[in-house]
């Protein structure tokens, strides 16, 4: 809006400033040509004064020699000599008349190689009879040994009764003068006021020298030819404006030149005060809404992404820093609000999960197998009867020592020894039982005997080979327990020779089962959900069988680095 | 967004910029140059010379540039040049115009001026080798064959002629001399003898007076400067053997116009010195600026006679305001 705004009132400034620019140098012209025209005038009257002189016609008339002649001579040098005398810019004043006579200045010798006949002033007053001719600026010759350069006025001087010639009356205006007219004017930027005569030929011109040598040229012909008071013209990529004064007396022109660029100064200024009002301006616009960005749009985009980092679950860094008291504020704030509510709420379901898992695993830990206990309490109504009183005891103490440790205080972990004494207790009372069918041996590392694990993993699976690899065996079954550690893992084996299962049992061992549930209470699949649910990716359980050679199951559990919490 | 801003930003504070430098701009151009003028020589009666460091006034001022013109009282010294381009060197300036007193004992010193990085500019007179970068003379030869022209038509029957050198080794005499010589073609076995004046217009007077005591038959005397064309004037006039002997001169002192007007002289071939002082010092700051200047540059002659003498042009060459 702005741009077009200036860009018009530029174009009327410049077009105001251009009219009044060309207005004020053709004043300026013509002052100077008015100028110099009133100075020819006064030379004019002057000559005049001298013209219609009567001691000039009688000198010039009189017969020589005579008294009244001589007097008339002496006159009219004096008046000459008073003449030069006063005015400086007065360069000759010469009296020559058609006979032959002639008077210059204070009697100067006339300049014996020129003839004055020939010379073109001299011819020029002779035909024009009235008024004056005047040259262009030329070398004057007529005194001897001397070359100045001046502006010749010419004039016929006529007998009393005015009808014919008697000779003529020269006057020499000092070029000097018509110099010094002309740089009186001061004009910017080099502008400058030359003059031309009639026919075009150069009498004053302030780089006359270069115009001569060559070096600088002219418009003269353009200005000849010109009909218009002034024109504008372009040179050497600078624009020009030539305004024309014509003199109708002397025939002369008085040019000014100037560059329109210095004319149009004002309208410089006034563009470049636009442009700097303009870029101003900008600068404010630019800087309001960069403001305006900052205040607004960067909060928006602040909120923006924190809603999405909640959206992620990273409700810790979506916490946002208020600083606007504004709407955006607000917003944020009650962001913020809602954002510390939701973690609140989903660390309190994570921690609800938590217990419940925990109660879980208790209730898990609290499953031991019932058939073996009564199968055990059985056993022991059955050796008392048959009063074994030694196996009554270590069966009793055996058992007692087994339901201790699984009621025990519930503890998640225990370290692996007591967990191998429970397998132990569990094995010593189930070879009572069977005898000679039974066969174990435990082959654990001692240098894991601290460690930490969860308790009734191995008796499980103990129990597992018993039932289902040894019992249905016809022949004596072995179980082999290991315990040891491989690449930073705590592995447990419990190996028999028993029946095995087959391959599709096998797969799904792992797996819940009504059917097995129902047959061990506990079993394999308790074990491995409790491992998984304490460990996590930390415990893995392996299983492998063969039908009728044996089964082997193996747990390995990561073993904890100091300061890690299960 | 962003990005927008930041561009509007950037044109905004671009258009600042180049308001307030476009008006710095115009006024880089210059870069205030220095140039010393060495003329053969400045005193005030040298018309010539005076008009040619006038000119360099005019340029010095149109390309304001700083110029100073350094030059002995008296021309003919070689010795005395010599010094003065030396001190010149030590001033360190951009370019020095040199107008060589000597062809070959000045060359050394037109060497050292081109060795110490400054720009050489030859005027009026020049080197052996041509040395310089650039050369703005009168082409002498071709002023040469203008008077041999004219003294071709001024010679009837078995005249012959004289000429008044102002030295053997200076180029301008030599060239002169050369082109006088080629003009007069078949007619060159009437120049009889040329003698040296040195710049002394005595010397050319005594040997005015000689050459006519030793040949008889002695219709023009070419005289090829200013000092020697004054010397054999005066002579010629003093012996009243005016309408005799023919005397085609060079160079327009004010004392020679006068001469020329009484008759004395025959013709006198003028130079243009004015225009050679300013496109000197012209050419001078485009060689610094980097243009590619001609290597010479012909500032012209005239041939002036009492008929032609007030004529347009040569009014204004002859007397320069």
């Amino acid at each position: 809006m702005s741009m077009i705004f200036t860009y018009f009132s530029l174009k009327l400034t410049k077009q105001t400033t251009l009219e009044n620019s060309i207005k004020y140098m053709k004043e300026l012209t013509e002052q100077m040509n008015y100028s110099i025209e009133s100075y020819i005038k006064y030379m004019e009257n002057i000559s005049h004064m001298l013209n219609q002189n009567a001691d000039v016609r009688n000198y010039l008339m009189l017969d020589a020699g005579t008294t009244e002649q001589k007097l008339a001579k002496k006159r009219v040098t004096e008046q000459i000599a008073t003449t030069l005398n006063i005015r400086e810019d007065i360069r000759n004043i010469a009296v020559i008349g058609i006979n032959g006579r002639i008077l210059l200045n204070n009697g100067v010798t006339i300049n014996p190689y020129m003839n004055v006949r020939e010379q073109s002033w001299y011819k020029k007053a002779l035909d024009q009879k009235e008024g004056f001719a005047i040259s262009t600026s030329h070398v004057q010759n007529i005194v001897e040994y001397e070359y100045p350069w001046v502006v010749t006025l010419s004039s016929a001087i006529q007998d009393k009764g005015g009808t014919s010639n008697i000779g003529v009356l020269l006057v020499d205006l000092n070029y000097k003068v018509i110099e010094d007219l002309c740089k009186r004017i001061e004009l910017e930027d080099k502008g400058y006021i030359f003059i031309i005569d009639e026919a075009g030929n150069l009498v004053y011109h302030p780089n006359q020298k270069m115009i001569y040598s060559g070096l600088k040229t002219e418009l003269i012909t353009d200005v000849v030819k010109s009909k218009e008071s002034y024109f504008i013209t372009t040179k050497d990529n600078e624009e020009y404006l030539y305004t024309i004064a014509k003199s109708e007396r002397t025939g002369w022109r008085a040019v000014g030149v100037v560059k329109t660029k210095a004319l149009l100064t004002y309208s410089t200024i006034a563009r470049n005060a636009y442009m700097v009002t303009i870029s101003m301006l900008l600068v404010i616009a630019i800087s309001l809404s960069i403001h305006l960005s900052k205040k607004i749009t960067e909060p928006i985009r602040i909120l923006e992404e924190a809603m999405k980092k909640s959206e992620l679950g990273d409700f810790e860094a979506a916490e946002i820093e208020i600083v606007e008291k504004n709407e955006i504020g607000t917003l944020g704030k009650t962001f913020n609000n809602m954002n510390q509510k939701i973690h609140q709420l989903i660390k309190e379901k994570i921690l609800a999960e938590k217990l419940k898992r925990k109660s879980e695993l208790k209730a898990l830990h609290a499953q031991i197998n019932p058939h073996f206990l009564y199968n055990t309490l059985e056993s022991i109504v059955w050796m008392s009867e048959g009063g074994k009183n030694k196996e009554v005891v270590k069966m009793t103490s055996e058992l007692a020592k087994l339901l201790r440790q699984s009621i025990s205080n519930g503890l998640e972990l225990i370290p692996l020894y007591q967990e191998i004494n429970y397998a132990k207790s569990y094995l010593s009372i189930q070879k009572m039982r069977y005898r000679d069918q039974l066969n174990y041996e435990i082959e654990v590392d001692p240098a894991i005997e601290n460690v930490q694990i969860i308790k009734l993993i191995i008796q499980p699976l103990i129990e597992n080979a018993i039932y289902h690899g040894i019992k249905n065996k016809e022949t004596e079954g072995n179980i082999l327990i290991k315990g040891y550690e491989k690449d930073e893992k705590i592995i447990l084996e419990v190996e028999d020779d028993g029946i095995g299962m087959s391959e599709e049992t096998r797969a799904h061992i792992f797996e819940e089962k009504e059917t097995n549930l129902k047959k061990n209470g506990v079993g394999v699949y308790n074990v491995y959900s409790r491992l998984k649910l304490h460990y996590g990716q930390k415990a893995e359980m392996f299983c492998e069988s063969e039908l009728g050679k044996g089964t082997c199951m193996k747990i390995t559990i990561v073993k904890e680095q100091e300061g890690e919490k299960a | 967004m962003k990005i927008l801003k930041k561009v509007l930003l950037i044109l905004m504070i671009a258009v600042v910029l180049y308001i307030s430098l476009s008006r710095g701009v115009e006024l880089k151009q210059n870069k205030n140059f220095s140039i010393i003028f060495i003329p053969k020589v400045v005193e005030p009666n040298n018309d010539f010379w005076n008009l040619v460091i006038e000119g360099a006034s005019e340029a010095k001022i149109e390309y304001e540039i700083k110029l100073e013109v350094m030059a002995p009282e008296k021309e003919g010294s070689y010795e005395k040049q010599n010094e003065i381009i030396l001190e010149a060197i030590s001033k360190r300036p951009d370019a020095i115009i040199l107008a060589a007193e000597d062809y070959e004992k000045t060359a050394p010193l037109a060497q050292k001026i081109k060795d110490n990085g400054i720009k050489l500019l030859i005027v009026d007179a020049g080197v052996k080798d041509q040395i310089e970068d650039v050369m703005i003379a009168t082409n002498n030869f071709e002023a040469g064959i203008k008077m041999g022209s004219r003294i071709k038509k001024l010679l009837v029957d078995d005249g012959t002629v004289a000429i008044m050198s102002h030295s053997k080794m200076t180029s301008t005499a030599m060239q002169r001399e050369s082109g006088i010589r080629v003009a007069l073609n078949d007619r060159e076995g009437r120049i009889v003898e040329s003698y040296e004046c040195g710049s002394d217009s005595d010397k050319a007077y005594e040997n005015t007076i000689k050459a006519v005591k030793e040949h008889e038959n002695l219709k023009v005397i070419a005289a090829l400067n200013q000092y020697t064309s004054i010397g054999v004037a005066r002579a010629i006039k003093d012996l009243n053997l005016v309408d005799q002997i023919k005397v085609v001169g060079f160079d327009n002192s004010k004392e020679q116009i006068k001469y020329l007007e009484e008759g004395i002289y025959d013709s006198i071939t003028i130079q243009n010195p004015f225009y050679m002082g300013y496109i000197s010092v012209e050419k001078a700051v485009k060689l610094l600026q980097g243009e590619v200047i001609e290597k010479n540059i012909n500032t012209g002659s005239t041939l002036i006679t009492k008929e032609n003498m007030y004529i347009g042009m040569n009014q204004r060459l002859l007397f320069p305001f």
